[in-house]
């Protein structure tokens, strides 16, 4: 057998792993960019303890109880708090002004993973007396991230962490007024999550639920393929109020999609958009 | 190199010059016959020439005769090759002085004619080569030609191509003076041939009809047959720039008469159009500010008149006002009128008309209502939206308010929710009650509660709270309505369907844009809708109101969940059998089921599909 035989049996293990989740369950990974797919569905094999990626199917096409794990380890769960010091920053300044002149604030974040983020967003808000009336959609496509960010509960390192980066930021009070530790975790402090809904919400499948005055989608595009980040934008698009803002990853940016010419540029460092008014 | 590339041009052109010229010869001309502006046309050989004329230092005049037809009907294309050729030639054969263009009346031609004489002060021709110089191959001499070039087939042509439109080109000239070339049209084509092809043609009135054999229309252009005699004698020779032209399309002649006269003590210039495809060709001529209407007209009637209007780009934004003897309101609005009279018609009936047509005009300037107790604040606000292109009006209170709005259609209101007597929240119910689409801008100096936006964003979604940044926005909002209301409102609400008139639904969705667009749609309808943002606030609202007879309910909600909301209204038994519709962003597999499980009695996606959902509701609320 050579290698590149041994490659083609991957990629045919891939297809029917894609193939099986999708028609099993709905979940649809067709147009999640293949290579880093391939690499997370590799960890599954060793974290489910299956030899191959196609005993892995096996598995999953008769668990369903084992799904949720699955889906949690395909998305993305790496975030920190205060993640790009400069992007918060720029929310801050540029973002939350605007945001004063409606009565009540939606915010979404569309892929939340375990919260690290959406937590950040809320110690911000509340620093510039707008968290009273915002309510923040935190979404994800995996329900075990959603548990684990609704919970609040952190390692105390993580967030010991994110000092510096909470100051660059623009914090303006102790990072440690937001939460308790006791042994080595910490918990959010609960007047911090009573304005967030967390939602299963499937950028592949699922439609607009909202109304937002921002939205925040940040490191997710990366994995997808230029179609399934086109839908999502335009999604983004048609949630957004008129000059509505969406924040994305400082490595992704609008200008490949046909979504480009209804946003207007903010800030090209940070990749904060503007939905131009359409007239 | 350049004598090459000249002669090599030279010789395509002299090709092109000989295929036009036997097409010509051998009938194959087409021609497509439309409406042109004189004026137009003018400027038109103003642009093309300009340049040369600065470039040869030449006096370059061109003068509109105030008795020269303002409109003929013709090929445009074929006109502007003759007057290409006899300009270019004024300026080839001008060392220096001027060429002058003349646009007169031409009383030679039956029904009347334009004349276009072009005069240079050039070389001139000698008295004996004047008949031979519309020959093929013609000039003065070889000479002229080494000098001047060209093919020697320009004049020949445009001789050839002025007869095909029913007319002619004439020269006069002085050796060593100068040169005048005098083409003449017709005002419209054959006129006999016209009527005869209209009688024939009536009940499929927009075909194209051929002027004068051996001449065809061309199929993808419709030729419109339009009369250019003046119907009634109205103000078309007497409109300059910036004037509003009013065009009124009726066979009536005395009813028409006394239209114009309305309408010219409006201060408006009127054109009259006695039939509807005259009509529709002096729309795309004159582009007027509005149209009044009638629907019995002889030949293509009020009905493809207004369907023609708003399928045409250039004509689609014009507001038209039908006119006419038979009640036809509700197929007017639908055709896209602005509004509808019916014969007899009073004064004030007239004047209604008027304001709504120019109401409805593009051009016209925006009224913006603001209504604020506070005169500092009224200040502001028309420091910052007044422009010359929107009138501010101010009510200090939501009763003037109202009483202003009674005699007056405006634009967009902005309104301030602290007002004494009648409250804001008060003032947009009443409005919607009154069947009003005004948009409304709400400018609230204090925060607002959920439950205040909530029921504020049933009638609007352009709520601004004072702050620094705010002024801007509210130009933002103000702006938005000010530039999307060109045209007249495309859904008409209230007119209730019947059948869902007075039934009791419960709305439950944080998306504020559906609550506001589903609410409308609704109350349209005649339901009364009750809201509520979250599951929590549903399952109160249905205890206030436990005679609600059908639910919509969000999924996706904070604080409580559409699946939760479902299972507690179900544990309640008085509303077991409660029809509920869950609505729902999410499309996964199952997603349907889940909803059904947790109670729904059936399942909407999003983005809501209006009919849809109307029909859904009515397979509810149907009694077995």
């Amino acid at each position: 057998m050579t290698g590149e035989g041994a490659e083609d049996i991957e990629a045919i293990e891939v297809d029917l792993f894609v193939e099986a989740l999708r028609r099993r369950y709905g979940y649809d990974f067709r147009e999640y960019n293949r290579a880093s797919l391939t690499r997370r569905i590799r960890n599954l094999v060793t974290t489910f303890g299956a030899g191959t990626i196609g005993q892995l199917t096996d598995t999953l096409l008769h668990d369903a109880a084992r799904l949720p794990e699955a889906i949690s380890g395909l998305s993305v769960p790496v975030s920190e708090f205060f993640r790009d010091p400069a992007s918060f920053a720029c929310l801050r300044r540029d973002v939350f002004p605007a945001l004063v002149s409606y009565p009540q604030v939606n915010i979404w974040q569309a892929g939340c993973a375990r919260g690290e983020e959406v937590y950040s967003l809320a110690i911000l808000l509340t620093e510039a007396g707008l968290y009273d009336r915002t309510r923040i959609y935190a979404t994800d496509i995996s329900p075990d991230s959603l548990a684990r960010a609704a919970a609040g509960i952190f390692p105390a390192r993580d967030l010991r962490d994110a000092v510096e980066r909470y100051r660059s930021a623009g914090g303006t009070h102790s990072l440690s007024d937001y939460y308790h530790s006791r042994y080595e975790f910490s918990k959010i402090d609960t007047q911090l999550m009573r304005n967030i809904t967390f939602a299963e919400h499937n950028l592949v499948t699922d439609g607009v639920f909202c109304e937002a005055h921002l939205i925040l989608c940040r490191n997710v595009l990366i994995y997808f393929t230029n179609p399934l980040q086109n839908r999502a934008i335009g999604m983004f698009a048609d949630s957004l109020v008129r000059t509505g803002f969406l924040c994305l990853g400082a490595r992704e940016n609008l200008e490949f999609s046909p979504a480009r010419e209804r946003f207007q540029i903010v800030n090209a460092a940070t990749q904060l958009y503007r939905l131009k008014p359409s007239y | 190199m350049s004598i090459i590339h000249d002669s090599g041009a030279n010789l395509l052109r002299l090709i092109n010059e000989i295929l036009d010229l036997s097409k010509v010869e051998a009938g194959k001309m087409e021609l497509v016959r439309e409406p042109l502006r004189v004026a137009d046309f003018a400027r038109r050989m103003e642009r093309n020439f300009r340049h040369m004329a600065d470039e040869k230092g030449l006096a370059f005049t061109i003068d509109v005769a105030p008795d020269a037809p303002p409109v003929i009907v013709t090929d445009d294309g074929k006109l502007e090759q003759i007057t290409n050729n006899l300009l270019g030639n004024a300026f080839k054969f001008t060392a220096s002085g001027s060429v002058t263009v003349a646009f007169t009346a031409c009383a030679d031609l039956a029904g009347g004619g334009l004349a276009i004489e072009v005069t240079d002060s050039g070389i001139g021709i000698p008295p004996h080569k004047l008949d031979a110089i519309f020959e093929a191959f013609e000039q003065v001499d070889a000479s002229t030609r080494r000098q001047y070039g060209g093919t020697g087939l320009g004049l020949a042509i445009s001789r050839r191509l002025a007869m095909l439109l029913g007319g002619d080109v004439t020269v006069r000239s002085t050796e060593g003076a100068g040169s005048t070339f005098r083409l003449i049209l017709p005002v419209a084509a054959d006129a006999e041939g016209q009527a005869a092809a209209r009688e024939a043609s009536a009940p499929k009135p927009r075909t194209a009809v051929p002027a004068a054999p051996p001449i065809a229309g061309t199929p993808e252009r419709p030729a419109y047959t339009a009369r250019t005699q003046p119907f009634l004698a109205d103000d078309r020779s007497l409109i300059a720039s910036g004037d509003k032209v009013v065009l009124i399309v009726e066979d009536d002649a005395a009813f028409c008469r006394s239209l114009m006269g309305i309408v010219r003590r409006k201060g408006y210039r009127v054109v009259a159009a006695g039939d509807g495809e005259t009509g529709l060709a002096f729309a795309r001529t004159y582009n007027p500010t509005g149209i009044l209407l009638d629907v019995m007209l002889p030949g293509m009637d009020g009905w493809q008149v207004i369907e023609a209007l708003k399928k045409d780009p250039a004509t689609r934004h014009i507001p038209v006002h039908f006119v006419s003897a038979l009640e036809e309101a509700p197929r007017a609005r639908e055709a896209g009128a602005v509004g509808f009279l019916t014969k007899p018609v009073s004064q004030a009936d007239l004047n209604g008309a008027m304001e709504r047509l120019m109401h409805f005009a593009a051009d016209r300037r925006r009224q913006v209502l603001v209504v604020d107790d506070d005169p500092t604040a009224r200040f502001s606000v028309r420091k910052l939206v007044a422009s010359a292109s929107i009138e501010i009006h101010e009510a200090e209170s939501a009763e003037d308010a109202l009483a202003f709005l009674g005699q007056h259609e405006v634009d967009c209101i902005v309104l301030d929710l602290g007002l004494p007597g009648m409250s804001g929240f008060q003032f947009v119910e009443e409005l919607a009650a009154r069947g009003s689409i005004v948009p409304v801008v709400i400018y609230s100096a204090r925060d607002l509660t959920p439950e205040e936006s909530l029921r504020l964003r049933a009638y609007t979604d352009s709520i601004v709270i004072k702050g620094a940044r705010s002024p801007e926005r509210l130009l933002d909002e103000v702006s938005l309505f000010l530039h999307s209301v060109r045209h007249a409102p495309d859904a008409i609400p209230a007119e209730p369907d019947g059948d869902l008139a007075g039934r009791r639904l419960l709305l439950v969705d944080d998306d504020m844009r559906n609550i506001f667009a589903l609410s409308k749609v609704l109350r349209g309808k005649g339901i009364n809708v009750i809201l509520a943002s979250d599951g929590t606030k549903a399952l109160a609202q249905l205890a206030d109101h436990p005679d609600t007879e059908i639910v919509l309910m969000d999924i996706m909600m904070p604080v409580m969940d559409g699946y939760e909301a479902m299972g507690e209204i179900r544990k309640n038994p008085a509303f077991a059998k409660l029809p509920i519709i869950a609505l729902t962003a999410k499309a996964m597999t199952g997603d349907r089921e889940k909803c059904i499980a947790a109670g729904a009695s059936d399942y909407l996606s999003k983005p809501i599909d209006v009919p849809k959902l109307l029909s859904m509701i009515r397979v509810w609320l149907a009694r077995s």
